[in-house]
């Protein structure tokens, strides 16, 4: 079962064969949960939704298009159940509120080589930058968080993004031209205010 | 990070209200009162202007109600607005762009963008890294981390419960398989196990280690098309059945080869194919074949065209003329361009010449023509040439009723009524009784008069070579990239 793909695997639950659903659920727990943790910012949250993805995906399961990608699908409807989720909550434009505005430093747009982030394989105080990344995903607006995390999990490109949450592929463009931007922003003033306590 | 305002004691006012109190404080406190909101807020408010300076309590709760309202609105824009506004420098965009084509590799970025490149790419896996299994292996980690360790990998109980609750799913909602569906009907699935039998059957022709590359792109071109026939049904339900079209022909200019990859949506037929990708009918991947050694990786997506001819991976049926075929097969005039729906040209008279009733299986793509990349570089052209999509071995093509076909040679007699095998004698055979997929008809005629002449000169023993005149008639054959095909049945593909 470990050989097979994860499309043959779904394929072989549609047909019957439960255990195919767990391999796919084993294998998807650690990348599934660690987007819902970072889209809804609350590890409970982020287990219920991860069941209710689970039971989408059954529901779901006849309209899925074989030929198609697993992953994405996944992480579509993980994204889609996660707002539902947040709207039931309706916690999500609370921290926005907090978040600081736009204008709040200079200028609209960010210079990426101006940001300070540390390589993907930097050693880092987990639970500290945890937080601080947490804190720095939840000052952007839900759509920019949303298609900031779907961009790494779901690794599509952006026509295939824009295919899988049906929306103009120049809006993909420019959503997460603004994501990354409001993010790397974010994690600017996250850094400032961990220089500056008093702050 | 600041608190955020304690909604419990915090007045909230409906988005009506909100609303209204926006337009109220936007024009001083001094709503129109013909509005029954601004009057009642005028009345509602009006103790603020007469309280004290001091008194700043009341007014400050019905601010922070409409802020909190405002945020809370799921409908309201301007709670991204400012965070939308906020992008990313035009490098810094290109950079970002690059990475998702490249499937967020930063070292497979060009150079000049690659640093950027790598600065997204790691504020990306910045807000998607496992610091929970990170910080394992620091001899630092901290019962904090510990602790969301447990939070973030709840281990197999959360897999036990997940699973409960899908089969509770599943008993009562079994999944009905007679539902199953798949994006694209087209039937080639289904025709997937006699294509391999086939194959099975003509390996013996075949080197061993040819023939599995072989299959493995044949196999890929056939998923593509696939998702390509997907797409163009998506896009005639969208469009009345036209098949995917940049421009109007009118636009063209007539003297411009439309083989000129990149020269724009108005110029180049690939342009024409490119916009189910821009318009996010079918992926990019959807059209690149693994033959074909420049593929379709450097393309940039949100371009209206690909940037080579060699780049591009199938040829498509030539958009230039009149009259296309539509995609369920019956012929229609050329509506406006859904590109450009008020060009002044307007639309065709219909005049097809088909029967009404007659199944239209034009040949609309296929494996990339040979027959253009030569002409291109004005070299020879063999107009019996196959794709080098697959090792000169033949071309997947699509035809226009959805379904889809292996071709061994360019010449097409319809769905089950091509030979298999390329020979001379065969080529000559077939001309003038099928349709070469390269070629317009115009050409085709040509070729066969020409044929015709020197077959009879052969048989009469008066022509052993082409006399001068027919040498120059000979010469005169070639295409320029304006042709285009004679009739909707007419199969003539480029680039």
């Amino acid at each position: 079962m470990k050989a097979l793909t994860d499309e043959q695997l779904f394929d072989r639950y549609r047909r019957g064969e439960i255990a195919c659903l767990r391999e796919l659920i084993e294998r998807y727990q650690p990348d599934l949960l660690r987007f819902l943790f970072r889209l809804v910012g609350d590890s409970a949250g982020a287990e219920d939704v991860f069941q209710e993805t689970f039971v989408q995906v059954h529901l779901a399961a006849a309209s899925f298009d074989i030929d198609r990608k697993f992953r994405p699908w996944l992480f579509t409807i993980a994204a889609n159940k996660a707002r539902d989720h947040l709207r039931k909550k309706n916690r999500r434009r609370m921290l926005e509120l907090s978040a600081p505005s736009g204008d709040e430093d200079s200028g609209s747009f960010v210079d990426l080589l101006e940001v300070d982030v540390p390589p993907p394989d930097a050693r880092l105080n987990a639970q500290e930058t945890s937080e601080r990344v947490q804190r720095a995903l939840d000052r952007l607006p839900y759509a920019l968080r949303e298609i900031l995390l779907l961009a790494y999990f779901q690794r599509l490109s952006y026509a295939q993004v824009a295919d899988e949450l049906g929306i103009p592929l120049g809006t993909v463009k420019s959503r997460l031209h603004s994501a990354v931007a409001a993010f790397a922003k974010a994690w600017q003033v996250e850094q400032a205010s961990d220089a500056d306590p008093s702050s | 990070m600041s608190n955020p305002p304690d909604q419990s004691s915090t007045p909230q006012l409906s988005p009506e209200d909100v609303r209204a109190l926006e337009s109220f404080v936007q024009a001083g406190w001094l709503g129109a009162t013909s509005n029954p909101r601004h009057a009642r807020l005028a009345s509602l408010l009006s103790p603020l202007q007469a309280a004290s300076p001091n008194d700043t309590t009341l007014a400050q709760r019905t601010l922070d109600a409409v802020l909190l309202a405002r945020a809370q609105s799921d409908d309201s824009p301007d709670s991204s607005d400012t965070a939308e506004a906020l992008t990313l420098s035009e490098l810094d965009q290109e950079a970002l762009d690059a990475l998702m084509l490249e499937g967020l590799q930063p070292r497979r970025v060009p150079a000049s963008l690659r640093e950027r490149a790598a600065k997204a790419h790691a504020l990306l896996a910045l807000a998607g890294a496992d610091f929970a299994h990170a910080g394992q292996a620091d001899a630092s980690l901290s019962q904090a981390s510990q602790t969301q360790t447990n939070q973030t990998h709840p281990g197999p109980e959360l897999i036990d419960r997940t699973m409960q609750r899908v089969l509770a799913a599943r008993t009562q909602t079994p999944i009905a398989l007679g539902e199953v569906s798949r994006r694209g009907s087209l039937p080639l699935r289904e025709i997937a196990s006699i294509a391999a039998v086939l194959f099975i059957g003509g390996i013996t022709l075949w080197p061993m280690a040819a023939a599995a590359g072989s299959a493995r792109e044949r196999s890929v071109c056939e998923s593509n098309m696939a998702s390509l026939a997907g797409a163009f049904g998506r896009y005639g339900a969208d469009f009345r059945g036209l098949l995917p079209v940049a421009s109007q022909p009118s636009q063209r200019r007539s003297d411009a080869p439309w083989w000129n990859v990149g020269s724009g949506p108005a110029q180049s037929n690939s342009a024409n194919l490119f916009t189910i990708h821009v318009a996010s009918y079918a992926p990019i991947e959807a059209s690149c074949c693994p033959g074909n050694p420049k593929g379709c990786r450097t393309s940039v997506p949100n371009r209206t065209d690909w940037n080579t001819l060699e780049q591009v991976s199938y040829s498509y049926y030539v958009m230039f003329g009149e009259r296309t075929p539509s995609w369920s097969g019956e012929s229609q005039p050329r509506p406006a361009s859904p590109s450009s729906p008020s060009s002044p040209s307007g639309p065709a008279t219909p005049s097809w010449e088909g029967r009404a009733g007659d199944s239209n299986t034009t040949v609309v793509l296929a494996d990339s023509s040979p027959v253009i990349r030569r002409a291109v570089r004005n070299q020879v052209v063999s107009v019996g040439e196959n794709s080098a999509n697959h090792a000169g071995s033949g071309q997947r093509v699509l035809r226009v009723d959805g379904s889809s076909d292996w071709l061994a040679t360019p010449y097409d007699a319809g769905p089950g009524r091509n030979t298999r095998r390329h020979t001379p004698q065969g080529h000559r055979q077939r001309l003038g009784t099928a349709d070469n997929i390269w070629l317009p008809v115009s050409l085709e005629e040509t070729l066969l008069t020409i044929r015709t002449q020197q077959e009879q000169g052969v048989t009469q023993g008066t022509i052993a070579i082409p006399t001068p005149e027919q040498a120059a008639r000979i010469r005169s054959v070639r295409l320029h990239g304006t042709e285009t095909p004679g009739n909707v049945n007419d199969a003539f593909l480029g680039p």
